[in-house]
């Protein structure tokens, strides 16, 4: 491919105005959560000149935005660790363990995974009342759950069939059992789909607000988007706490991405066929 | 023989679990929603028939119609600023080193990553009339004329929705895009360079129709993320100024839960699949074609 100095000054150029774009907002939000009010309205663009900590204890205390935290913590993880557990069992056995009419469940669960939500959303929110759980803990697991599976299953289904099936037939004849192979051997080979598929669940859920904003509307139970929305709507023009709130989101999500980021790409491209 | 039979019932086994979350929050709901749409119900009571009422009501009902609209004006838009932006990303990041052009990409994808709402958040701010960052900039290089009440504005609320959405998804089509585009062999486009071709062109005849799957990939997967719409509306606007840019899950919610229609809220739910469905097969059709091999 023809490369010349000049041409390449230009590609970096335009791509530095668009790092520049990606990238301000998200500084802009840091900047101002260390500010003070009264300093945030004489100096909107530079580093605060005195550090406002106390806007984030504003907001993790006053705003409560600490216990919705804790919320979303106990929610996410709890999904992540549930989903896993449950798709790489379902994908393993759709890959692999010559279950009847393997294909067509795994078109289903591919159409599953594209289904919009709002297809489910009132009758979703009518079980969960009829099981007694609106406004709990499980009201808003379950569904996670259920809704993450589809895609997870698939993308661990087309990571297994990878796995040569010389291996799995080598550890059977050396008298592992079906469970052993599974853990010993397939999932560590498969660990590429795991990191992958605990990124999507944990990013797809941390942030999610229709459902938790169905289901806990009348609960004390809050979930750190709808807490951070909450207090949006009240905080009216009191930024720094506001930013500060909006960075404590920010941050778990830009520091799994920092640790994650090798894997991505692996992961996005999962279950594509090649270019 | 005798293996086969015991690694099915451990495989049927393993799939039940899942199998069981799948059906009870998923599969049942989406046929009781169909059922929900053909019935008349206030979520106490018992529901009664209602043949195709629900459907015509949220039809003939200007709010509801404009909610469909708006969805399918954002998902589109979106989706096409999106793939076009992505696929300049990978074009150009093709170009630099590999360390470098790691960075960027690292950059560029990681809007993807942020959850929607805060992004809503950190873009009302971006937009704010008074201490917002893009006022404030027009002020600072001499453009106060262009000052809107950006979110306010019937002008320019969905059109700077659409922005911040465009902002979000482009990254994720450039990491697809740019892996495929990395793949396409070298040798390919050698000859076409001994014989004159510019790089714009070499991309053009050559790069493009051969990840051709998966543009088209990447534009689908775009497309199924936005039409989930309710994230970002809801934070930057909540379907304000005078419902303007109210999309489909914004008007559900309220149909549902506060008009307590939850026929008409199923009608619209299920006409919305339809939409989604039907704008998927639309994209596959557009972009359908032969594929090489290489």
């Amino acid at each position: 491919m023809n490369t010349n100095r000049a041409g390449t000054w230009v590609i970096r150029i335009v791509l530095l105005l668009f790092v520049l774009m990606v990238i301000y907002p998200i500084f802009f939000v840091l900047l101002t959560s260390l500010k003070s009010t009264s300093e945030f309205y004489k100096n909107i663009w530079l580093l605060p000149r005195q550090y406002a900590w106390g806007n984030y204890a504003y907001a993790w205390n006053i705003a409560k935005i600490g216990d919705y935290f804790l919320t979303s913590v106990i929610i996410v993880s709890i999904t992540v660790v549930v989903t896993l557990l449950l798709s790489a069992l379902a994908g393993y056995g759709l890959a692999r363990l010559n279950v009847p009419f393997a294909d067509t469940i795994v078109i289903v669960i591919f159409l599953l995974s594209m289904l919009p939500s709002e297809s489910i959303l009132m009758p979703s929110y009518l079980l969960i009342s009829k099981l007694g759980f609106t406004g709990s803990y499980s009201s808003v697991i379950i569904p996670y759950i259920s809704w993450g599976l589809p895609l997870s299953i698939y993308i661990y289904r087309n990571f297994f069939q990878t796995v040569p099936n010389e291996i799995i037939e080598a550890a059977r004849i050396d008298g592992c059992s079906e469970t052993g192979t599974f853990t010993k051997i397939v999932l560590p080979i498969v660990r590429p789909a795991t990191v992958t598929n605990a990124i999507f669940i944990f990013l797809g859920w941390w942030g999610e607000m229709l459902w938790a904003s169905v289901e806990l509307s009348a609960s004390k139970l809050k979930t750190l988007p709808l807490g951070i929305t909450a207090f949006m709507q009240s905080a009216g023009t009191n930024w720094g706490p506001l930013c500060a709130a909006s960075a404590i989101i920010l941050v778990p999500v830009i520091v799994f991405f920092l640790f994650t980021q090798k894997y991505l790409v692996a992961g996005l491209t999962g279950g594509a066929v090649k270019g | 023989m005798k293996m086969k039979q015991r690694t099915r019932r451990t495989g049927i086994a393993y799939l039940i679990p899942a199998v069981l979350f799948v059906l009870l929050f998923s599969v049942i709901p989406f046929f009781w929603n169909f059922v929900l749409s053909f019935q008349k119900w206030d979520g106490f009571g018992s529901p009664a028939a209602a043949g195709f009422h629900n459907y015509l009501s949220v039809l003939q009902n200007p709010l509801s119609r404009r909610a469909i609209g708006n969805s399918i004006l954002y998902a589109f838009s979106s989706t096409f600023g999106g793939v076009v932006l992505g696929l300049l990303f990978a074009v150009l990041i093709l170009r630099l080193s590999q360390r470098e052009g790691g960075i960027f990409r690292l950059i560029l994808y990681s809007p993807a990553m942020l959850p929607t709402a805060v992004v809503g958040i950190m873009f009302v701010f971006f937009f704010n009339p008074e201490m917002g960052l893009l006022n404030n900039f027009l002020r600072l290089v001499g453009l106060g004329g262009l000052q809107h009440v950006w979110l306010q504005e019937k002008g320019t609320a969905m059109a700077c929705i659409i922005f911040v959405a465009i902002w979000k998804c482009a990254g994720s089509v450039m990491m697809l895009t740019f892996a495929a585009l990395q793949g396409v062999p070298r040798s390919l486009y050698e000859s076409s360079y001994l014989d004159g071709a510019g790089f714009m062109q070499q991309m053009r005849k050559i790069g493009f129709p051969l990840i051709k799957p998966m543009i088209l990939l990447a534009t689908i997967n775009t497309l199924g993320a936005q039409f989930k719409s309710y994230d970002l509306i809801f934070t930057m606007t909540q379907g304000g100024p005078a419902d303007l840019t109210t999309t489909v899950p914004i008007v559900m919610k309220k149909t549902a839960f506060i008009y307590g229609s939850f026929g008409s809220a199923a009608a619209m739910g299920v006409l919305f699949t339809i939409v989604v469905a039907v704008s998927i097969l639309l994209i596959r059709w557009c972009l359908r074609g032969e594929t090489y091999e290489y």
